[in-house]
């Protein structure tokens, strides 16, 4: 029994390998995204996501894999308006790994967070967990209008009722490109795996590669000083790493009103370098605190009374 | 105590268990699944393996290249073709989209006869060509070709040239109809660079961009070929970050990618660049010489024009302080600025600035000279006018939906339905489809043959090649096979004009005939390979195709004032419509992807609703939701508000492409059209629509409606989601 | 007529008892049902005998299932590759099925063959890197050669299950072998 409960305990850590084969990483530059959201689109015929229908999506159950998250500074004429894409962050220190009662979810040799449909059970724990928000419950079976169905991607499970499912980096692809790679006894090259979304960007602002090739465009794009990760002083460690949009802030246009009560936040980033500069212990498990931020925006719809 | 009766009775249950079990194992077989083999297999067909087709996207008129990823003889998923000059391996949300207009299940699978009560029964190619064709053959031969009229739209394709040579043999009239045409861009081009096609404009190498209206990232001509740039703009090798200022009274989604947002007045934009032009001009720094002209007469000072578009004089000059310093500024204009009554007027102005900037010639460049042409307010009037006269025997509508995408003042319904017979030529039961007395069901573009050449382009001839992706799904023939069978079987100077036996033949001898014409000696058959497996034909224009810009253009003289269709004490709003990047004009609606997909910058989907600024929303006491009337001359429509704080106080915005009557059940009476607001009113001096001339009035009807909208929260409340705050 | 509570309790027990039987008996049917007797044959359209084909005439794998090595799928032959051969064939011409394959041939139409070796929707099985490792068709189809009719025989391959599938890659030591989204994506 307790062989059972040390391997619990170890699987139960965040960031359980020491070190990835490859380390799949996304760089979003922010300054290069415009948010016309054909990345949205892309993933959505890529991955195979259901068409929710007008009611579900006023209940707020989209299913968006990928989607824009938008965020308005200063009021008209000086108003701003910024966009971020917000996807799975396959973060490193998973807390959605640590949720999961039957491991459907678990970190792989890669760095990605692995969802597991057949293994899921929909206790939607981690949906709960995760501080992005980015993880999708199918509350029912959808089915596509005759012939949509033709469009679906062999390549990807159709999921059903009851199973969570959430942003792959497009593994099949990666799986794809691995196969390639291997009939050539070699590494994948930088670029021969591209989700969809990257694929589609027509700014290119989303690039994806292998973190541990020094040479790959997004290892380069990591050591940009505008890079950061959102929520970062929950020590997620995401995989996903945004390069802050060049723009000057608006002249008092930044929501000073709301700064309140996040002093305690900043004096913990303070000092602290970019996540994917310092090198941890995979074994140290997440310093998350409670209470200590607000979660993202939500996917409800704004309610009306 | 266990008794001989209990273990029957333990026995009985083991043994129900065991059978249950056994039945239950039969039920969980996984159901019987069928392995059809092919007959005879294509020569690419890979089972488990993906084909990749390089073909055309024709969702709007940009022309992108497309690589079509297809699996076991079905389309899957669409990428950008990465050779493509236009856009270069990107796509937009409407072009990945596109594949559900494929697969769309309210596609047309025959061609369709009217029932004469709304309804439609399927009919057969045969009937409906044996309907029509005599008719064909009969005003042919009694010269009443002009009894026809042919309406489409812009595509500079050899589908559209087959339309052309079609209409030209039966001496009909053609009538090339869209809502936001390049007609005012055309005009401008000519009167300041003397140049007769669209300019090409080079974002990716300014290190300036000031955009009147034109929103280049989202909807206006070519976003995606204009993003590729934007990134280059923004974040390009060489280190440098282009600067970009967007002026219009709606933040559109260049507006919000801009690092500074002017809300001008709708209308002012001429007086605005004019003045720009003329303080450029005043100062010693641009070369005043090159461009020939001493002063620009007639045009406002900074603070005049600031006080006239009601922007802060300091920023204005900011501004002209930013474009005397740019080393490669550039100036564009378009959208609701090239849609005004005074559009010419502004564009024209527009296009002086960049002559006064130099950016003519450097950063604007010609492209191709070949003008996409449109018809002018004009000409679709005199339609209208020979349909109430019983002049007009036979409508034929190809792919284009006028009767959703333009104003219902132009009075087209109405010509439809006094035409004798109107036969639509569509994939979808559209709006004007479903108002012909046949519909001749068409292919989608992943089915068929055609091209396009790219415009606005790329400063070289690139022609992009439409081919079948895959075997059509219904019964369905392209526009140009109909055409060609058309004629066929109407004989006379039809058949002689296009005697060719399908798309296929008809394309490639197109372009065997265009390659011999610019003295392209080499093997066709080859060529045309090539073309097909990289989706494209680029060729440098050569010496003489491209016409230069000459400069001996005259100094524009001042903008006429803005003017609107409405009196500002009965209607006291400007209406400014707007396309966002999935819906379009329409075409988007139904496609349920496009549906489902947030608004991007109100995260809106499944419906309309009208942008009010917040100001103005609570001098009328309106919150979210509240459903008000919006009425202009034209007409009136009801949606739900929803502040905006881009938007100008004295302006309401609305989007296009909803408001469909029919085209399916994702668009079917979802939301509402902008369009039917619109007036006839027409810009002074092309005549082509003016789509941002109208002037609207608000009512509070009291109803409320819960709009489907998936962002909550809308500021970051301190969490530094767009990164660590620069000032701590 | 009044019951006492013992009495009640163990005609309660009893009923337990058999309730608790009967689940067990329900668990050891179902598996009985998946691992005993379970080999699956189903009739296929044309009675295509791999005994002859495979077996008498040798005919290699790879030469009707050409796609095996290359792709996810190995892909069953076209029609036409069938009547390539039995064109030539003119003794066996009038043997009902192949009169059945010309009847297919005649009318434009692919042969439905029904799925054998057939996995869920979640697991994606793919051929190439299986050849690429070089084990043998036999390994998970078994003996196809010897049969008439093929069959999944659930002694060879344990109907295709996931543990059969994770013993091998855990005895060959395969790359990658246990990672979930090897197979499940």
């Amino acid at each position: 029994m307790s062989t059972i409960r040390d391997k619990l305990r170890e699987y139960r850590t965040a960031g359980y390998y020491t070190e990835f084969e490859y380390h799949w990483t996304m760089a979003v530059d922010l300054d290069r995204c415009t948010g016309c959201e054909a990345c949205v689109v892309a993933c959505q015929a890529e991955n195979n996501l259901p068409i929710v229908g007008e009611k579900l999506m006023r209940q707020g159950r989209e299913m968006k894999w990928l989607r824009i998250e938008r965020y308005w500074d200063g009021e008209y004429p000086n108003a701003r308006l910024n966009f971020i894409p917000m996807l799975c962050q396959h973060c490193d220190e998973a807390p959605c790994e640590i949720a999961c009662p039957v491991f459907a979810t678990y970190h792989n040799q890669d760095g990605l967070n692995a969802q597991v449909y057949n293994r899921c059970i929909g206790t939607r724990t981690c949906a709960v967990y995760c501080p992005y928000e980015v993880r999708f419950f199918n509350w029912f079976t959808y089915t596509w209008d005759e012939p949509l169905e033709q469009q679906l991607n062999p390549d990807v499970t159709v999921r059903e009722k009851g199973v969570m499912e959430k942003c792959t980096f497009c593994v099949q692809r990666i799986n794809r490109a691995k196969d390639l790679a291997r009939d050539e006894d070699r590494r994948v090259a930088d670029g021969e795996a591209q989700p969809a979304c990257a694929q589609a960007c027509p700014t290119d602002a989303i690039v994806f590669g292998d973190r541990n090739d020094p040479e790959s465009a997004v290892s380069r794009k990591l050591e940009d000083p505008r890079a950061y990760s959102v929520l970062e002083e929950l020590n997620t460690h995401p995989s996903v790493v945004y390069l802050k949009n060049a723009r000057k802030p608006l002249a008092g246009g930044a929501d000073d009103d709301h700064h309140g009560d996040e002093s305690d936040s900043r004096a913990s980033r303070e000092g602290a370098r970019p996540t994917w500069e310092r090198g941890h212990d995979p074994r140290s498990g997440p310093a998350l605190r409670e209470g200590e931020t607000p979660s993202l925006q939500t996917q409800q719809a704004d309610t009306v009374a | 105590m266990l008794s001989r009766r209990d273990i029957f009775k333990y026995l009985a249950g083991g043994g129900v268990g065991v059978g249950t079990g056994l039945l239950l194992g039969e039920v969980n077989q996984r159901p019987l699944e069928t392995l059809l083999s092919t007959h005879i297999p294509p020569e690419d067909f890979a089972p488990g393996m993906d084909t990749w087709y390089n073909t055309l996207c024709r969702m709007c008129p940009a022309g992108c290249g497309i690589s079509v990823r297809v699996r076991e003889g079905r389309a899957k998923k669409i990428e950008g073709n990465p050779g493509h000059p236009v856009n270069r391996g990107g796509t937009c949300s409407l072009g990945q989209a596109s594949l559900n207009a494929l697969y769309n299940p309210d596609r047309l699978r025959s061609p369709m006869r009217s029932d004469g009560e709304g309804g439609f029964v399927e009919s057969s190619w045969d009937e409906a060509l044996e309907a029509i064709a005599p008719r064909l053959g009969a005003m042919q031969s009694a010269g009443m070709g002009g009894r026809t009229w042919i309406l489409t739209g812009g595509f500079l394709s050899s589908g559209e040239e087959a339309l052309d040579k079609f209409g030209e043999a039966l001496g009909a009239n053609i009538l090339r109809l869209g809502l936001d045409t390049p007609a005012t861009e055309l005009a401008a081009a000519k009167a300041m660079y003397g140049f007769s096609g669209l300019p090409h404009y080079d974002i990716g190498s300014a290190d300036l961009v000031v955009s009147f209206g034109a929103d280049f990232l989202g909807a206006w001509r070519s976003p995606v070929g204009y993003s590729k740039a934007y990134g280059e703009f923004r974040q390009g090798g060489d280190g440098h970050r282009g600067y970009l200022v967007q002026i219009e009274p709606r933040m559109s989604l260049t507006g919000v990618n801009a690092d500074e947002w002017l809300p001008a007045r709708p209308g002012t934009e001429g007086a605005l660049a004019l003045a720009l032009a003329a303080d450029l001009l005043g100062r010693s720094g641009p070369d005043a010489a090159s461009v020939g002209w001493e002063d620009l007469p007639g045009a406002l000072s900074l603070d005049e024009a600031a006080a006239l578009a009601d922007l802060p004089a300091e920023r204005l000059r900011e501004l002209a302080e930013r474009l005397a310093t740019a080393k490669a500024p550039l100036v564009l204009g378009g959208g609701a600025a090239g849609a005004g009554a005074n559009a010419t007027e502004t564009l024209t102005c527009v296009a002086a600035l960049n002559r006064v900037l130099d950016a003519a010639g450097t950063t604007v460049r010609p492209n191709l000279a070949h003008a996409p042409r449109y018809s002018a307010l004009s000409e679709i009037e005199e339609f209208v006018a020979g349909a109430a006269n019983g002049e007009v025997s036979l409508v034929i509508v190809a792919g284009v939906d006028p009767l959703h995408d333009l104003p219902d003042s132009l009075g087209l319904r109405g010509a439809l339905d006094r035409a004798e017979l109107v036969v639509a030529l569509d994939s979808f039961p559209s709006d004007t489809a479903s108002a012909a007395d046949w519909i001749l069901a068409t292919d989608t573009f992943f089915e068929t043959w055609d091209d396009d050449i790219s415009l606005p382009g790329t400063g070289k001839l690139s022609v992009t090649l439409q081919q079948p992706v895959q075997k059509r799904l219904y019964d369905t023939l392209s526009v140009t096979d109909i055409v060609l069978r058309l004629a066929q079987r109407s004989g006379g100077a039809l058949a002689e004009a296009l005697p060719y036996q399908d798309a296929e033949a008809y394309t490639r001898s197109e372009w065997a005939a265009a390659w011999t014409n610019l003295g392209i000696q080499d093997d066709f058959d080859a060529g045309f390979r090539q073309v097909q497996q990289q989706g494209v034909w680029v060729a440098d224009l050569a010496e003489g195709m491209a016409d230069q810009f000459s400069d001996d253009a005259p100094a524009p003289a001042a903008p006429s004032g803005p003017q609107f269709a409405g009196d500002a004490s009965e209607y006291p709003f400007v209406l400014h419509p707007f396309q966002t990047p999935g819906l379009r004009e329409g075409k988007g609606a139904r496609l349920p992807w496009i549906q489902e997909l947030p608004d991007p910058q109100t995260s809106v989907a499944y419906g309309s609703w009208v942008e009010l600024n917040p100001s103005t929303a609570d001098e009328l006491d309106l919150r979210d939701g509240d459903v008000v009337e919006v009425s202009s001359q034209a007409g009136a429509v009801n949606a739900p508000v929803l502040r905006y704080p881009g938007v100008r106080p004295d302006v309401i915005a609305m989007p296009l492409g909803q408001g469909h009557q029919a085209n399916g059940r994702y668009a079917q009476g979802r939301g509402v059209n902008p369009a039917s607001l619109l007036a006839a009113r027409s810009d002074d001096i092309t005549g082509a629509l003016a789509w941002a001339a109208t002037r609207v009035a608000l009512r509070k009807t009291g109803e409320r409606v819960r709009m489907t909208k998936t962002s909550g929260v809308s500021r970051t409340l301190g969490r530094q989601i767009l990164g660590p705050d620069d000032e701590h | 007529m009044s019951i006492g509570v013992f009495e009640a309790a163990r005609s309660v027990i009893k009923g337990l008892i058999i309730a608790v039987l009967a689940i067990i008996g329900a668990y050891i049917g179902h598996w009985a049902h998946g691992a005993i007797l379970n080999d699956y044959t189903p009739v296929q359209p044309i009675e295509f005998s791999h005994e002859v084909h495979a077996g008498e005439n040798e005919i290699p794998c790879e030469y009707c299932h050409s796609w095996a090595g290359r792709s996810a799928t190995a892909g069953v032959p076209s029609v036409e590759t069938c009547v390539g051969c039995h064109k030539g064939l003119t003794e066996v011409r009038d043997k009902p099925d192949v009169v059945k394959l010309f009847d297919y041939w005649e009318r434009g139409e692919g042969i439905p063959w029904v799925k054998v070796h057939d996995t869920p929707d979640f697991v994606h099985f793919r051929h190439k890197p299986h050849i690429r490792g070089g084990v043998e068709c036999q390994t998970c189809h078994g003996p196809v050669e010897e049969m008439a009719r093929v069959t999944r025989r659930v002694d060879l391959n344990e109907n295709l299950r996931m543990p059969w599938c994770i013993d091998c890659h855990t005895e060959e030591d395969v790359a990658n072998g246990r990672d979930c989204l090897t197979c499940h994506y």
